[in-house]
């Protein structure tokens, strides 16, 4: 903190002269208004002394202010204003108070001075009719506080549309083919309801030596996690509960039925999502999900051919919209 | 989930007649000369349901042929799996010949009268009496090797016998044949018929049989795209 630099005194008459003269000045300074140059000092342009001293005269009477700040003694004004940028400081006798005050409105800083002046010279708060002066807390004005969460505010729906490699495991061969994935998540919590929509196919396979071509239709229910920041990536967490619908179709027999059935079954997947807060991310799934009643296959003459594959995984990726 | 069907035409008796088996072009049931032989339908023997066919020969040591038997002339696939179980209510000292299944060719595929032998699958005697399979080839006329050690063919007891017969006229042609699943012989890599015409029988036939009584029952026959094996259904 700097020292505050004595405000210039004008120059005196001879000694004698000046002492009688001085005493009589005094004299008559008791009985005069106060001199605001030689109460309020200092090289501040927001505020300036002068703007201090006006905010201050309604506040304290200026006889009344003389006598408490004169035991300040010392040749400099009592009251010292400076200006430290995006803050000021005020010295009033002893007392010292720094308020940050980033936005340099000069008037306010001008009536927080007279205030702390007022107040560090004995008058009552209540009386000069005051509100509570802002806490000179450097913290409270350096920074604004960010805001809870994550950056900028999450976006209330979420539209994940993607391409989509799965495969099955058990119930025969296992077997892998393409689909198409819309994800949309509702809503902006900890967790979020998520429903999609997903169709997978064809794919072919083999069961007890019959030839089938498959097409899957999945309907899933989940809970999306909150995204957590790892490096340039937000990763989520899903659970959920999905239902297939599988339509088979023998290519092998000589009285082929094409058939219809469903499961239903738990659901988890882990993704990411790519890229900055913007409005489009690529994103990545990689979901699994168990059918632990998969439908039973027959055809004759081999008869029972099993379950059809009670073990779905796959990845999903495409662009992720936060429709806001 | 029913995904279908490849067996293309099956014969269960359940009906407690023959007509699936006469129902069909070119699809019979009989027996020659009756007496003494016979075919019907009964419930003495099932292999599954209630009833199974039942042919019976007698067969004696004058050297006459005596013949009971299902068949299936044409319209068959070129390539097919053609299975059958049999039930044997006892051993029989095999003399001359004892079939049990047969396929049939024809030189011209349109003229009946060019109808002549082609497999034998018959019955024959190991050296310890019990029963044990042997193919026979009417065009070369020899018997076709089977594998070793010979397989038993078991006697009260249901037995399926099962071939896939791909009547090719070039080297693609191929005979394999099945007792109970497993393999017995496998001609491979050579014609079969002359023409694509097939027939199949399924059939008790015999010559010189000891006793010369002799009982087959056969049910659950198929004619499939795919093997049927012992496991198989061929009916729902």
């Amino acid at each position: 903190m700097r020292r505050p630099r004595a405000a210039p005194r004008a120059t005196g008459l001879t000694l004698g002269l000046a002492v009688a003269l001085g005493c009589a000045v005094e004299a008559t300074a008791a009985a005069q208004a106060p001199d605001p140059a030689a109460l309020v000092g200092g090289e501040s342009h927001c505020p300036t002394p002068a703007a201090v001293w006006q905010k201050l005269v309604p506040l304290v009477p200026g006889d009344l202010l003389v006598d408490r700040l004169r035991v300040a003694g010392g040749p400099a004004p009592p009251i010292q204003v400076i200006d430290l940028g995006t803050s000021f400081l005020v010295t009033a006798g002893h007392r010292v108070r720094e308020y940050p005050e980033p936005a340099r409105d000069c008037g306010e800083r001008a009536r927080f001075a007279a205030l702390f002046i007022a107040i560090a010279t004995g008058a009552d708060p209540a009386s000069v009719g005051a509100p509570a002066v802002p806490p000179a807390r450097p913290e409270a004005v350096t920074a604004v506080a960010a805001p809870p969460g994550d950056g900028p505010r999450q976006p209330r729906l979420r539209l994940d549309v993607g391409a989509s490699a799965a495969a099955t495991l058990g119930g025969g061969g296992a077997t892998i083919a393409p689909g198409l994935a819309v994800r949309s998540g509702f809503g902006a919590g900890r967790l979020v309801p998520v429903a999609a929509l997903a169709v997978v196919g064809p794919a072919d396979g083999n069961a007890g030596g019959v030839d089938i071509r498959e097409w899957q239709g999945t309907a899933d229910l989940d809970l999306r996690s909150a995204f957590r920041s790892i490096g340039a990536f937000r990763a989520y967490v899903e659970l959920g509960a999905v239902l297939e619908v599988i339509s088979d179709r023998p290519t092998n027999l000589a009285a082929a039925q094409s058939q219809l059935s469903y499961a239903v079954g738990p659901r988890a997947a882990v993704g990411v999502l790519m890229g900055t807060h913007a409005r489009m991310s690529p994103f990545l799934l990689v979901h699994g999900a168990w059918f632990p009643r998969a439908p039973e296959r027959f055809a004759l003459p081999a008869g029972d051919l099993g379950r059809a594959a009670p073990w779905n995984i796959g990845a999903t990726g495409g662009v992720s919209w936060g429709l806001r | 989930m029913d995904l279908g069907s490849n067996v293309l035409w099956a014969s269960t008796f359940e009906g407690g007649t023959f007509g699936e088996w006469t129902g069909v072009q070119g699809g019979g049931a009989n027996a020659s000369p009756t007496p003494p032989n016979t075919i019907a339908v009964s419930t003495n023997y099932a292999h599954h349901g209630r009833y199974a066919a039942e042919l019976t020969i007698d067969a004696g040591p004058d050297g006459t042929q005596e013949n009971a038997g299902l068949n299936r002339k044409g319209g068959l696939p070129v390539e097919a799996y053609y299975s059958a179980w049999y039930y044997l209510p006892r051993t029989i000292a095999v003399g001359t010949f004892w079939i049990l299944f047969k396929f049939r060719l024809r030189t011209d595929a349109n003229d009946s009268n060019t109808e002549n032998e082609f497999y034998d699958l018959e019955l024959t005697n190991a050296a310890d009496g019990s029963l044990t399979l042997l193919l026979y080839d009417h065009q070369s006329g020899a018997d076709v090797p089977i594998v070793s050690p010979a397989p038993v063919v078991p006697v009260s007891v249901w037995f399926q016998i099962e071939a896939f017969y791909r009547n090719a006229q070039d080297d693609s042609g191929r005979l394999t044949i099945w007792l109970d699943g497993r393999m017995v012989v496998d001609v491979t890599g050579q014609p079969m018929a002359p023409t694509p015409w097939v027939e199949w029988d399924a059939v008790n036939v015999g010559e010189n049989l000891t006793p010369s009584t002799a009982v087959v029952a056969i049910d659950d026959c198929a004619v499939s795209l795919s093997r049927v094996g012992p496991a198989g259904v061929i009916a729902e």
